[in-house]
């Protein structure tokens, strides 16, 4: 089957896995159905136990469904041929930590039948581009978490895949080995890649995802465009520049932010007000929007609906 | 094909970086160095009883080292979850195990012929007419290591390693024991149906004695070739049967 462009680069149709763990059956998803468009960055988010890792197994072909379907490109995940187009990022490197970086991205390269030659010269640049290239002949039990995950970075990119499935990829790293896992995500959906993301951060969510799914029980409970599913509020957001004098701030109840700009949340009917006092105390306005929910408030407001229900 | 010889080649390197197997064969060394030794000082070690002893010292070590290398090998995978990084490659559980299997039999081949070295370096001479037979008569007990090591690994597909440790000692034993002491010592003591089981248990297991060839070493008696062609196939047939049934098992298992 040919992948077309706007085809869905994974689908799931009413997928259920039942798993047995010390003698007691769990439902790992009930009925779960949704489906990633390509060049899409898909957030799944759950808390711990909610099913996201069973989803991303069965997208691996690591776990079967005990009901529905899925396809990974078209094909099942057990497919050589879609398995060719995947790269996996887990949550910790998994890696043979004996064994150097070199030695464990040729191990996994060959896998895709590159030739030797091209292959040393991808793992060269790829480790060029992530900062570790001087560490290549280091064993991994060498390297700090952030380093091999690195490395387990670069075994999931070796061989240009077009859909990607990162599993808490920044879990437990410092916050500048995050900022540049994010950056990696956000240059691979440059490049046009599918990007599955399950995460716990709501802020990686929020900054990388434009589509959302949360996962409850192993229950779906809501999944689309983050635009669309995140509510628009009934108060704006006025930022202006560090000048804006102490009065107002503390009427309108202002926050620094860190860039070191004045945050004013007001109602549409404090708008002429402040737009007129901000004139007169000359202070320059950089943005004036309606405020949307953020991810973490919807997160909170669909669990705690599901909690209740 | 080509995923298995990637998965042979990294277990293959993988078991080279265990510093526990060259203890093992570091103390297996020593051991023959020592008898050889006795025999040159003349302390009543005579080839014959040198050769009996180098078969034992390569059996219990080279047990002992399939034991290490196969142990919660498969088992650890799981739960570090590398296989997850290895499955998630256009490969197979199958792949996955054949390329283990292949690469843990690489490294006892290896074992096998630095013993065989070790014994021409320390044994060569004092072991005189019978040094040539020795080398073959390891051989053929790699033969059989080889069985177990297959039995090992399809052990520890669904045991914890403790079990598995357990369950291959006493699969060991039941090996070791010939069908005489069965028929002139267990009969003896114990009740018909006992040695029933025991002989049921031991032609489930892989018969030891019909890959030893002690007895020809120590009387310099020429091996019939269909003799060897039936212990090659009896391994061959013994080993392409288990693996089969347990890549059959391992390929429905879910992680």
């Amino acid at each position: 089957m040919t992948i077309g462009h706007d085809s869905k680069i994974i689908e799931l149709k009413n997928v259920t896995k039942i798993y047995k763990k010390n003698g007691k059956k769990i439902t790992g998803l009930n009925n779960v159905t949704f489906s990633v468009k390509r060049g899409m960055i898909f957030g799944l988010l759950g808390r711990n136990g909610a099913g996201k890792t069973t989803a991303i197994k069965l997208l691996l072909g690591l776990l079967h469904p005990n009901k529905g379907e899925l396809f990974v490109l078209g094909r099942p995940p057990c497919d050589v041929k879609a398995k060719q187009k995947v790269g996996y990022l887990p949550e910790t490197s998994y890696l043979d930590r004996e064994f150097t970086a070199k030695e464990t991205l040729l191990f996994y390269g060959r896998f895709f039948k590159i030739d030797k030659a091209v292959l040393l010269k991808r793992i060269d640049e790829l480790l060029s581009m992530f900062g570790i290239l001087g560490y290549k002949d280091t064993p991994i039990s060498a390297f700090s978490k952030g380093m091999a995950q690195k490395v387990a970075i670069i075994q999931a990119l070796l061989h240009s895949p077009e859909l990607l499935i990162l599993d808490e990829p920044t879990s437990g790293l410092d916050p500048i080995s995050q900022r540049e896992i994010r950056d990696f995500v956000r240059n691979e959906k440059d490049k046009g890649k599918t990007i599955l993301l399950s995460t716990h951060f709501l802020d990686e969510a929020e900054g990388l995802c434009d589509h959302l799914g949360i996962l409850h029980n192993g229950r779906l409970l809501r999944y689309g465009a983050k635009d669309k599913l995140l509510q628009i509020r009934s108060t704006y957001l006025l930022r202006t520049s560090e000048k804006c004098p102490a009065d107002i701030i503390k009427k309108y109840q202002g926050t620094k932010n860190p860039a070191g700009e004045i945050e004013l949340r007001i109602g549409l009917n404090e708008k002429e007000e402040l737009f007129n006092k901000l004139k007169e105390h000359k202070v320059e306005i950089i943005e004036f929007y309606r405020e949307r929910e953020r991810v973490s408030d919807f997160f909170s407001r669909v669990l705690l609906g599901a909690d209740d229900e | 094909m080509n995923n298995i010889i990637n998965i042979a080649h990294f277990t293959f390197l993988k078991l080279l970086k265990k510093k526990i197997l060259y203890g093992i064969f570091f103390i297996e060394l020593i051991l023959i160095y020592l008898m050889r030794s006795l025999n040159i000082f003349g302390i009543g070690v005579q080839p014959l009883v040198l050769v009996d002893s180098i078969l034992f010292v390569y059996e219990i070590f080279g047990f002992i080292l399939i034991l290490a290398i196969t142990a919660g090998h498969i088992r650890r995978e799981v739960e570090t979850k590398s296989i997850y990084l290895v499955l998630s490659k256009p490969t197979d559980k199958v792949q996955y195990l054949l390329g283990k299997i292949i690469g843990i039999y690489a490294f006892v081949g290896i074992y096998t012929v630095l013993t065989m070295l070790a014994v021409m370096f320390f044994a060569f001479a004092p072991l005189k007419e019978y040094a040539a037979y020795t080398l073959l008569a390891i051989i053929f007990r790699n033969f059989f290591l080889f069985i177990f090591t297959s039995i090992l690994i399809f052990f520890s597909i669904f045991l914890r390693p403790t079990i598995m440790v357990m369950a291959s000692f006493i699969s060991y034993i039941f090996a070791m024991i010939s069908y005489d002491y069965v028929d002139m010592v267990v009969a003896q003591t114990y009740p018909q149906w006992v040695v029933v089981i025991i002989k049921l248990i031991k032609f489930i297991l892989p018969n030891s004695e019909f890959m030893d060839i002690k007895l020809a070493v120590m009387q310099l008696s020429h091996l019939n070739i269909w003799y060897i062609i039936s212990v090659l196939l009896y391994m061959g047939g013994y080993m392409f049967f288990l693996v089969l049934f347990a890549a059959w098992i391992f390929g429905k298992k879910e992680f």
